[in-house]
């Protein structure tokens, strides 16, 4: 078990994070919230097991993820393979040219996180845990239970539904 | 030009795949040729950037505050504060009640107004304290004795699996509260007559509690809806009883009837037309058991002389100089005198098994019936607390002695780990260590003594017996372990508690186990023993050399 008092330096340094995380990946600020502090309170207990030297948001973000995708699964809500049957694959591994102009460069960033927000949790939790989390495909096939293609899958379709959304102000300039 | 796809630009970029991977290495070659692809590739990864600084952004709006990080209340941590919480109130209440109420008031009303230069009176107010005080007191200390060892296992628990999980802690939960629920005050159900002459429960009386009591002379003719615990000189027993009758008496006559067993000592005990539903429980100079008197139970019998004539359901259990026997018996006859009379007009139901010093002891009347065998079993055996070197009940009990010590070694040292650190010092500290052993060996039970004649102490000198016991019985275990590690220390080995353990419980299993010397081997060993507990308890273990030097 960690000691308290040092425990409290990394629990106000990296509680905002671990809630950003939380929050994406969860679909409530109130469950964010909770899986916060249990994620903090599994750190707390399982301190021992911390490797010094290795990043301590490293750690703690897998301890993070791995709750969050827990309680989806507990609430019924993690069903990446619905909706993304092999024909979708298929038809996004023929070939198809790229539309750089279609790409999300320079966005206005919080239009693209309401994006992030509102896209499903098949695509947004394997997103968040790529771009946010920096896990590795095999970690996230590893979380999620699915093979690292699918992960791949999943981010792309989570990348073309950003664009989709985007659309129009990509397209025309900003339409709110 | 046929360009990959999308997905595989995106795995390339996102560098999914190793660097010998077929798809990465036939993107890497298109992209080596492809210049519209690499600026495809260069797009994609800028797009990653920005979803990710998108998110990052959202720092900013988690709350300003995380507050305190608040430890998680662990089941262990609640458990163990609802058990605190619940002990020290009930300590409380305790102290309040047993000791101040109880204890302080009733000592001075008592030492006020009944003293009594009379060992009789003496006897007699002890046994009436205990049985009005004592009981539920001790029923008190056990109970505190039982959760401080509930909370010393978890401890145990808690060193043997680092962390305690969910079951012990709802072990102990169920324990603790269990053992609470037992402190509940007991129901005093009891009713208390103490005179110094005579007590009569008359024939019109019914006393619905279970009933003690101490006078010279006690007459119970009425009945008495419980059990009936009577200590006086002279005691007779005419009405009923529904529960079971324990008396220590010089004179105990018994005409009436006892639903449950009748426990009984003294001088000289009668049963007259009496029926008893239970066992029979019998010791004193003579027992005469008439005609009419029907035991449904066993009868167990100890004393110079025994009359049975009346009818036992079950076995008839006797020792005694003589023994006569003209009623009936139900089952078997089990007996060990000089001289046993099967009467005419008896009758055993089973066999007869006897020891006596002649065969022809036993004499069976010719009008007697006896259904089963008769079996001589030889002379009675002396009671010889000797050392058999090689009898098979002595290597039995060797060996169960041996196996119970290594359990409860072994979870001893794993339990307490400083027990497996005691050292037995050389020189003066061996003789300092046997000087401290043979004192807790002979001090302690005076003054366990000297504080169960006091008013309060008769649990609490329950407790130090106890301990006593305790310590008595580990002190071999603990000089064997400390034998066994002295053993492996000299052959430069570290071996596992247990194994030293082991090793050291065979050599004094042996050691104790010699003809001739096996005795003082064993007095010496418990001595010792008892000083390392002591020297333990006392936080002054005994300087010596480290054993691994």
């Amino acid at each position: 078990m960690a000691d308290t008092a040092a425990f409290e330096i990394l629990y106000q340094e990296y509680y905002p994070r671990v809630f950003a995380l939380c929050r994406f990946l969860l679909p409530s600020q109130h469950s964010a919230e909770d899986a916060a502090q249990e994620t903090f309170a599994r750190a707390y207990r399982s301190f021992a097991q911390y490797t010094p030297g290795r990043p301590f948001w490293q750690w703690i973000s897998a301890i993070a993820h791995r709750h969050c995708v827990d309680q989806l699964r507990e609430r019924h809500r993690w069903r990446p393979l619905e909706g993304d049957a092999q024909e979708v694959i298929d038809r996004l591994q023929a070939p198809e040219p790229v539309n750089i102009d279609a790409l999300i460069i320079r966005e206005d960033q919080q239009r693209l996180r309401r994006a992030i927000d509102q896209l499903p949790e098949k695509y947004r939790v394997p997103l968040v845990l790529a771009y946010l989390g920096n896990l590795s495909y095999d970690q996230i096939a590893q979380l999620l239970e699915i093979t690292p293609n699918h992960v791949g899958v999943l981010l792309l379709r989570a990348r073309q539904q950003l664009r989709d959304h985007l659309k129009p102000m990509t397209a025309g300039g900003p339409v709110e | 030009m046929n360009h990959p796809t999308e997905l595989a630009l995106m795995l390339c970029a996102e560098e999914a795949f190793a660097a010998d991977h077929p798809t990465q290495v036939r993107v890497a070659e298109h992209l080596a040729i492809c210049a519209s692809c690499r600026e495809a590739v260069t797009a994609l990864s800028l797009e990653r950037q920005a979803i990710a600084e998108a998110m990052a952004l959202d720092y900013q709006h988690s709350p300003n505050s995380a507050g305190s990080f608040q430890q998680p209340a662990r089941l262990r941590d609640v458990t163990l504060a609802s058990v605190t919480a619940a002990l020290v109130t009930w300590l409380v209440q305790w102290s309040w009640k047993s000791l101040f109420e109880d204890a302080v008031f009733s000592g001075v009303i008592w030492a006020a107004s009944t003293w009594t230069p009379s060992l009789y009176s003496v006897s007699n107010e002890l046994f009436l304290v205990f049985q009005e005080k004592g009981a539920d007191m001790l029923t008190d200390y056990l109970a505190i004795l039982v959760v401080c060892l509930a909370l010393a296992a978890l401890v145990g628990l808690r060193s043997i699996w680092r962390k305690p999980g969910i079951l012990p802690a709802i072990i102990l939960t169920l324990g603790t509260a269990t053992t609470l629920v037992g402190l509940a005050p007991a129901g005093h159900a009891l009713e208390l007559i103490q005179e110094n002459q005579a007590v009569t429960i008359s024939a019109d009386q019914t006393v619905d509690d279970t009933l003690v009591i101490t006078a010279r002379d006690v007459a119970v003719h009425g009945n008495v809806n419980g059990n009936l615990l009577i200590a006086g000189e002279d005691v007779e027993i005419t009405g009923n009883v529904s529960g079971s009758l324990i008396t220590f008496a010089d004179d105990v006559q018994v005409s009436g009837n006892v639903d449950g067993m009748i426990v009984a000592a003294g001088d000289s005990l009668e049963l007259t037309s009496a029926a008893i539903l239970g066992d029979l429980w019998l010791a004193g100079d003579s027992i005469d058991i008439d005609a009419a008197t029907k035991i449904d139970g066993n009868l167990t019998s100890a004393s110079s002389s025994l009359e049975f004539s009346g009818r036992v359901g079950k076995d008839l259990v006797a020792l005694a100089e003589r023994i006569y026997v003209s009623g009936n018996v139900g089952q078997n006859v089990q007996a060990a005198s000089k001289l046993i009379e099967i009467a005419d007009g008896a009758s055993v139901a089973g066999n007869i098994t006897y020891h006596a010093e002649e065969e022809d002891a036993l004499a069976v009347g010719a009008n007697s019936s006896v259904q089963g065998g008769v079996d001589y079993q030889g002379r009675p055996r002396d009671l010889d607390w000797g050392i058999h070197f090689g009898g098979s009940d002595v290597v039995l009990w060797s060996l169960v002695w041996f196996l119970a010590a290594f359990i409860v070694g072994w979870l001893s040292l794993t339990l307490f780990p400083s027990l497996g650190e005691l050292q037995l010092g050389a020189g003066k500290e061996a003789l300092k260590t046997a000087g401290i052993g043979f004192l807790v060996l002979v001090s302690v039970p005076v003054m366990a003594l000297i504080v169960a004649i006091t008013l309060v102490g008769l649990p609490l000198s329950f407790i130090v017996m106890a301990s006593w016991l305790v310590a008595w019985y580990l002190a071999k275990i603990i000089l064997a372990h400390v034998v066994g590690r002295t053993i492996f220390a000299s052959r430069h080995r570290d071996p596992s508690p247990a194994l030293s353990l082991l090793v050291g419980l065979i050599l004094i299993t042996a050691a104790v186990s010699l003809p001739l010397i096996g005795g003082a081997l064993n007095l010496a060993a418990t001595i010792v023993g008892l000083g390392l507990l002591a020297q333990l308890w006392l936080q002054q273990p005994t300087e010596s050399p480290a054993l691994s030097n």
